[in-house]
């Protein structure tokens, strides 16, 4: 699963403030002017236009391309509960496994500045 | 002392001459000189000391010995013709013996060899496709020759003329340097102003009827030809067009679509004899940033109603157009000029016909291939020209529309980067090869701001100056917008890149193509910091690289033989050789068409400027309804910006008789007198204008026979032709 964000976006804050990334295995790809590679990733998945007019970009192993923030918290939701009920079945903790997981928000911030989205 | 030559062309007893020739020698010990105005001077050895002094600011003491010297070598030499520019020839060997490299610079003489001019007016150039050979051609590449020393010497800084004639990146247009790239616009401003141009002996009032706007539109492509060095584009033509043509027939709507091309299509009288890179942006749908804008009417007047009520109109306009396409010229043979450019957008789709037109232009592109499908996805509205340029419009753009006689953009210029050379200098190495990359993309950006401050001092000099036409203020503002200019940065050999850098090439896997975009992804973001810093519009096109992929090839093998023999393309032995175009993936691979557009459509939206596939025809006829299966594909499943289907031709210069596909004979008469026609970069013109490097891709390019036989009908042979 990759996501895509910049650090402009206020809804990409947010999401990485919820969610750690990292450890529900999921990459992210922040998209800087400087950071070709990450460009050029977007561009491999056929997701430059969108990513013009919305950040983030959350795509699924599938290939499934979510741009709707509450959907994208959704699927980081479910994803975040996998991990967590993986783990206590492989014997962690209630607290080892949920680590920093924990969601405290998930509401679709309003990105009223235009900077969700590549400019 | 003169300046320019006096040509030593052989001459006949009878001219003058050589009457002139017989009175030198008949006058002892006096030299004479011949001069640029033709006449023979006594010798001066003073002007040799005010050209010094007033050209090159050396001292009047070093500019007396130089003469000094000068004359007494001559004297001595016993020289039978004098010429002006052997005596500053010989002025400049005394300012590099003193080490006055700079004074000799600007004392540089602009010329060509006696034996270039020779070969010239002979034989053709094959620079350009679209010059055919003629003495207005002839004067044109002259001229241009000298405005590229010129612009090499005077316009560029020493670290960017040296890194064109490296063949580090490529300054296209040279020889058109006093001018802008090219020129995208709306029709609206003949039909508001009428022809209004600086300098003209006549000037008309807005047209009234259909034909006169129409041949306002073709004369002011041709004054805009001569102040642009490349193509002239014209949006959405049949809507503008749609206002004059209520009251006409269908007949002479027809009548009006054969003005048109014809007219387009046989302006090979203008400049150098060059026909005019003209397109035309045709769509099925009324752009919703026009469907609002009070109409322009006969008379320039509003006529009292949007073009959003005109769509009857400018569909009836655009189907004629695409009726004249299909017969052809009187031969049969497609018309090269102008370029019809269909916009395929989401409102394409639920316009009421939509499918029929289709139809119709998929007809036209597998018959004759003039049909180009631009796509433009979502909100996108632009206007597309040359090979594949286009203006993407943004919002102060879509503004310009409720007065579309503002809507005119263009490119001052457009550099390219050599981008295989940057696999051969950093030999696999990662860092050093993006270090390269983004030194070449500042040079081009160097580039773009010597060119920009060019054009703005001879915008400075206004109505006297040499851009008068590109000054006149008919709505208030300069008709060529600096402040809006873009400035292109394009790209030659990614495909070779990518083969010298990682072994494969970008047809091969998804790791190369993956690294093509890298490298692509990488010039965007370097360009868009330096938009940024220089407040300069620097967008990514695909160049065009008619002669570039073959001028970098050639020079790669000088520079760097052992890399570059093995990934150039072509014959190296007949050195018949070039690089892929722009991001293209290479013409030779066996690729599927649906494959080709798809991958190569994923580097489109990364090159904001334009950028096409091109699928290869060859003899098959493809049948229309597949064709707008295919088109409509990839509109809905790529990412790919325009497409074109080439199909091949051979003419017969003796029966006139075309026939389908690249033979060495004519079908009908067996003459073998005969020329192909096909597309070169994004336009179509005949074979034997090709240069070598083109040619040797012409021979290579994959016609996708199993692709074709899919969605080929069984014609006959007669319907083809």
């Amino acid at each position: 699963m990759i996501l895509f964000t910049s650090h402009k976006c206020t809804r990409c804050r947010e999401i990485h403030d919820v969610f750690v990334l990292e450890s529900l295995n999921i990459k992210e790809v922040v998209l800087t002017q400087e950071n070709a590679e990450g460009l050029a990733e977007l561009a491999w998945m056929g997701l430059v236009e969108e990513a013009q007019k919305s950040l983030p970009i959350l795509v699924e192993p599938d290939g499934s391309v979510h741009t709707d923030v509450s959907k994208i918290v959704e699927v980081l939701s479910r994803r975040a509960r996998d991990v967590l009920s993986q783990r206590l079945l492989s014997g962690a903790t209630v607290a080892e496994a949920a680590g920093s997981m924990e969601q405290t928000g998930g509401g679709a911030a309003v990105c009223t500045d235009g900077s969700c989205r590549l400019s | 002392m003169a300046s320019t030559i006096h040509q030593l062309l052989p001459r006949t007893e009878s001219s003058q001459p050589v009457h002139e020739h017989k009175n030198v020698e008949s006058t002892e010990r006096a030299l004479f000189v011949r001069t640029s105005d033709e006449t023979l001077k006594g010798w001066n050895r003073s002007r040799i000391v005010e050209a010094l002094v007033k050209e090159t600011f050396v001292d009047r003491e070093t500019a007396e010995d130089i003469s000094l010297e000068v004359e007494s070598f001559i004297r001595s030499s016993r020289i039978k013709t004098v010429t002006a520019p052997l005596i500053r020839e010989l002025v400049n060997a005394r300012l590099v013996e003193r080490g006055l490299e700079d004074a000799r610079r600007l004392h540089t003489r602009l010329g060509t060899p006696l034996y270039d001019v020779e070969e010239l007016i002979v034989l053709p150039n094959k620079e350009n496709a679209n010059v055919p050979h003629g003495p207005e051609a002839t004067n044109l590449t002259l001229a241009e020759w000298i405005k590229k020393e010129y612009a090499l010497l005077r316009v560029f800084s020493d670290q960017v003329a040296e890194a064109h004639l490296r063949g580090d990146i490529h300054l296209h247009d040279l020889g058109f340097v006093d001018r802008p790239y090219c020129s995208g616009q709306s029709i609206a401003y003949v039909q508001k102003f009428g022809l209004h141009l600086p300098n003209s002996l006549a000037n008309a009032k807005p047209a009234k009827h259909a034909e006169v706007l129409l041949a306002h539109m073709v004369k002011f492509s041709a004054a805009l030809q001569c102040h642009f060095a490349g193509a002239i584009g014209w949006d959405a033509v049949n809507l503008f067009f749609a206002p004059y043509i209520e009251d006409l027939t269908d007949r002479e709507v027809e009548q009006l679509a054969q003005m048109l091309i014809f007219e387009y299509s046989q302006q090979a009288v203008a400049r150098g004899g060059q026909a005019i890179f003209s397109d035309i942006n045709l769509y099925w749908e009324i752009p919703k940033h026009f469907e609002s804008v009070p109409a322009l009417g006969p008379g320039g007047e509003y006529t009292g109603k949007t073009y959003g009520d005109y769509l009857e109109q400018a569909q009836r306009f655009v189907w004629a157009l695409f009726d004249v396409y299909k017969q052809g010229d009187a031969a049969g043979r497609p018309f090269f000029f102008p370029k019809p450019l269909v916009h395929i957008t989401e409102r394409f789709f639920s316009t009421p016909g939509h499918q029929d037109f289709l139809n119709h232009i998929c007809d036209v592109a597998s018959l004759k291939g003039n049909t180009y499908f631009v796509f433009d996805r979502g909100e996108t509205a632009k206007i597309s020209e040359c090979c594949r340029l286009s203006f993407k419009l943004e919002e102060s753009d879509l503004e310009d529309a409720r007065q579309p006689w503002k809507m005119r953009y263009s490119a001052l210029q457009n550099v390219t980067v050599n981008l295989p050379r940057l696999a051969y200098e950093s030999q696999g190495d990662d860092t050093r090869l993006f270090q390269l990359l983004t030194e070449r993309v500042a040079l081009c950006v160097q580039a773009h701001k010597e060119k920009k401050a060019f054009i703005q001092r001879l915008m400075s000099y206004k109505d006297e100056g040499p851009l008068g036409l590109l000054n006149m203020e008919l709505d208030g503002e300069p008709y060529l917008r600096m402040h809006r200019a873009s400035y292109l940065i394009g790209m030659t050999g990614l495909n070779e890149l990518v083969r010298a850098h990682t072994g494969e090439e970008l047809h091969e896997s998804e790791t190369a193509v993956r690294f093509g975009l890298k490298v692509i992804a990488h010039m965007k973001l370097v360009a868009d910091r330096f938009s940024r810093l220089e407040k300069m519009k620097f967008v990514l096109e695909q160049t065009p690289a008619e002669s570039t992929a073959y001028r970098f090839a050639r020079l790669d093998l000088d520079a760097h033989l052992s890399p570059a023999r093995d990934v150039i393309k072509g014959d190296l032995a007949s050195n018949q050789v070039y690089y892929t175009n722009s991001t293209l993936f290479d013409v030779g691979a066996p690729m599927g068409a649906i494959d080709r557009v798809r991958l190569e459509g994923l580097f489109h939206p990364l090159i904001e400027a334009g950028a096409i596939s091109h699928i290869w025809l060859g003899e098959a006829r493809p049948d229309a309804k597949a064709l707008s299966q295919f088109v409509i594909k990839t509109f809905q499943l790529t990412k790919n910006d325009q497409i074109a289907f080439s199909p091949e031709f051979t003419t017969c210069n003796v029966c006139g008789k075309t026939s389908r596909g690249l033979h060495d004979t004519c079908d009908a008469c067996g003459s073998s007198d005969v020329d192909g026609i096909t597309r070169i970069t994004g336009y179509f013109t005949k074979v034997s204008s090709w240069n070598q490097g083109k040619r040797a891709e012409l021979r290579d390019r994959y016609r996708n026979p199993e692709f074709m036989s899919q969605f080929t009908p069984s014609y006959s042979s007669e319907e083809d032709a």
